[in-house]
């Protein structure tokens, strides 16, 4: 009896062995020892992630509401839903089975966004316009890669049978076979608020077709600030997963910390004042597309402790190209109540190469507790204060006289909004004025100038 | 000697053409928007002001009416005017009879005739609220266009908002919604240091209704001349 139930253990060992045997051979066969893990198989139950939606995290910057009346109301930057409606309907019309994409001049586009009733998503990053629409679609819908980067989508009154795209220096109508009503459905859908935006040439008199605002929300304060605290090895532990007794932690007298695997082919350095950077050696691999890399970063942000990565932003993406591999560089950065929060670095930093994080850099804020509401000056008003210090930083010479210096700055914006400022442990509520690639930020109520970048 | 005097004279003329322009005083505040005497479409007004060298100003919107005589009851009601009976010529007569004899009280009466038979109006304050007017907008058969009259009594649109430059230059800014059809002008009063008015800058505007959208195809010229050549050769070989 006994010996009948120890060959039947012998029987069912070899068995599993065997199926085992031939798993490991097949995964060794298709991945180098470098790359395989035993986690991909087995899941790692002591590593813990909040998963953050990519429709969390791409967003449009500005949504902005016309009744072609030469201003333009501004969408609740907190609200997601407009964005989604806008994505169902652009999903509508390129599902059809005629869809025609033609490229049209800016003097059109400018004509359909701005004399009609019009709504127009401006992204924080460009988007590949070909996988967007796979993305929310399903499928390619015969939309050629050779389009580019979507920075712009726009509904307009003009057509409901199209949709609209700007990228980086050309524009396009999406011509459907179907008529919808967009605009009405992205509008009701919407939180419009009752900031305006108008042109530069309105407001300041200057030619300029910069939106500069009037009015801003209301229920703004300053808050106190300071660099994100997290548990260090817990972070080691999750960055380097199963790996993690193989790593060498080596600390300096600065309170800087470095953990290195198998002779720096993946490294974590954690500095002194609160930021991360992680490097790892890719040798090969696929990249997956555009989202399926964002989908690896936003795995890789959610990894990281007990951060809420919610509470980022996608704010840039550009494509990446080695020798051998091919990925995506996403930056991403804070925001609060929909607000952006500027600082010395973006909040964080992937790159993804070959399908796999390859670089990452992070540097957060967490916020303890808002001050008083502040009283919210004309964006015009602080624009005209400043502007001979604005005309010294861009000229290096002092202006002979202030007239001199605003129109020169008032012709030269690009675009001016309301952000917070991380300075001196606060958050400060700021109008950010935006020259080209240069931002000076002034205080919101007293239009004191603080930096510039 | 003469020849000398005439020089020195035409020195010291073009010295003094000169200093006007060198010396002239800066404007204190200008408006930027809305422009002078332009007709906007929409609900909604933008007001713009530019104020230098920590002048003071105080900034006030009138919307302008105009008496109408009701013909069965002889009743006299004040009402709006109608905008799209106003063109930018019109705007620039108001405007410039306005400046010929601007007055800083509240209640006016200004007449520009243009056709022989216009005949002065006295204007009555009856029926007219100080906050955004109940009045309604004349039809276009109440008031022929032939008259060409323009008798307005003006009533306080919005209140006055007070402003003060805080440096070299600074903008006062506000944004009105919900503006019916009707005659507006923004006046700004630049104030001395008694708080009185010095000077008063004004600009008239006409707000229409936004027409509905014509349909034109703005797309119709988007095929080139060579790829229009080709799609009606493939059409006519498919035919």
């Amino acid at each position: 009896m006994q010996k009948g139930i120890t060959e039947k253990v012998k029987n069912v060992l070899l068995v599993v062995l065997f199926v085992i045997t031939i798993l490991l051979l097949y995964l060794s066969w298709n991945k180098t020892g470098r790359d395989f893990s035993v986690s991909e198989i087995i899941p790692f139950s002591g590593r813990t992630s909040v998963y953050v939606s990519e429709s969390d995290i791409v967003l449009p910057r500005l949504v902005l509401f016309t009744e072609g009346d030469s201003g333009w109301s501004v969408g609740n930057p907190e609200d997601k839903k407009a964005f989604e409606a806008a994505k169902k309907k652009a999903s509508e019309l390129l599902l059809e089975t005629s869809v025609v994409v033609s490229e049209i001049s800016e003097a059109q586009y400018k004509t359909v966004s701005e004399q009609y009733a019009s709504v127009r998503f401006i992204m924080s990053a460009a988007l590949p316009f070909s996988e967007f629409c796979v993305n929310i679609c399903g499928r390619s819908a015969g939309i050629s890669d050779s389009i580019g980067n979507m920075q712009e989508l726009a509904f307009s009154e003009a057509t409901k049978d199209s949709f609209f795209i700007k990228t980086d220096d050309k524009y396009y109508r999406i011509l459907s076979d179907i008529q919808t009503d967009a605009l009405s459905e992205i509008r009701a859908a919407s939180d419009i608020t009752q900031t305006r935006l108008y042109s530069a040439s309105k407001i300041l008199g200057r030619e300029n077709d910069a939106l500069i605002p009037v009015g801003a929300a209301a229920d703004l304060a300053n808050i106190n600030a300071e660099i994100y605290a997290f548990n260090e090895e817990l972070l080691a532990e999750e960055v380097f997963g199963d790996t993690f007794d193989f790593v060498r932690k080596i600390s300096d007298k600065f309170g800087n910390t470095t953990y290195m695997y198998s002779y720096g082919a993946k490294r974590l350095a954690v500095s002194a004042d609160g930021s991360i950077e992680y490097k790892e050696d890719i040798s090969s691999g696929e990249s997956g597309g555009f989202y399926s890399d964002l989908e690896t970063a936003l795995q890789f942000l959610s990894l990281t402790d007990s951060f809420d990565a919610g509470a980022l932003r996608l704010t840039g993406a550009e494509e990446l190209s080695t020798s051998r591999l091919k990925g995506y560089r996403f930056v991403f950065n804070q925001f609060e109540k929909g607000i952006a929060v500027d600082s010395r670095e973006d909040a964080a930093v992937i790159e993804v190469l070959g399908g796999k994080v390859s670089y990452a850099k992070r540097s957060l804020v967490s916020y303890t507790h808002a001050e008083e509401e502040r009283i919210v000056n004309d964006a015009a008003n602080v624009i005209a204060q400043n502007s001979s210090n604005i005309y010294y930083l861009l000229t290096d010479e002092y202006p002979e006289d202030g007239n001199l210096a605003f129109n020169y700055v008032a012709g030269k914006i690009t675009s001016v909004d309301p952000v917070y400022y991380f300075h001196g442990g606060k958050l400060l509520l700021c109008w950010r004025i935006s020259v080209g690639e240069r931002r000076f930020y002034c205080d919101i109520e007293t239009g004191e100038a603080y930096g510039l970048v | 000697m003469k020849h000398r005097a005439r020089i020195i004279s035409f020195v010291l003329a073009l010295c003094m053409l000169m200093s006007s322009t060198v010396f002239a005083a800066a404007p204190k505040a200008s408006i930027v928007s809305p422009s002078a005497d332009t007709v906007v479409s929409g609900d909604s007004l933008l007001i713009s002001v530019k104020v230098a060298d920590k002048n003071s100003v105080k900034v006030t919107v009138f919307e302008e009416l105009e008496t109408v005589t009701d013909a069965k009851t002889s009743k006299a009601a004040l009402i709006s005017v109608n905008p799209s009976l106003l063109t930018e010529a019109d705007l620039k007569a108001i405007s410039s009879d306005y400046s010929a004899k601007s007055d800083a009280s509240s209640v006016k009466e200004k007449e520009t005739p243009v056709s022989d038979n216009a005949a002065a109006e006295s204007t009555s304050t009856a029926a007219v609220t100080e906050e955004k007017g109940e009045s309604q907008t004349a039809s276009p058969a109440a008031i022929p266009a032939s008259t060409k009259k323009y008798v307005y009594t003006d009533i306080e649109y919005t209140s006055p908002a007070g402003f003060t430059a805080s440096g070299e230059l600074g903008f006062f800014t506000k944004q009105l919604t919900g503006v019916k059809p009707g005659l507006y002008r923004v006046q700004v009063d630049v104030l001395d240091a008694d708080g009185k008015t010095a000077e008063s800058i004004v600009n008239f505007v006409a707000v229409k209704e936004k027409p509905a959208e014509a349909k034109t195809d703005i797309f119709e010229t988007q095929q080139s001349g060579a790829m229009t050549f080709l799609s009606n050769l493939l059409k006519s070989i498919f035919k």
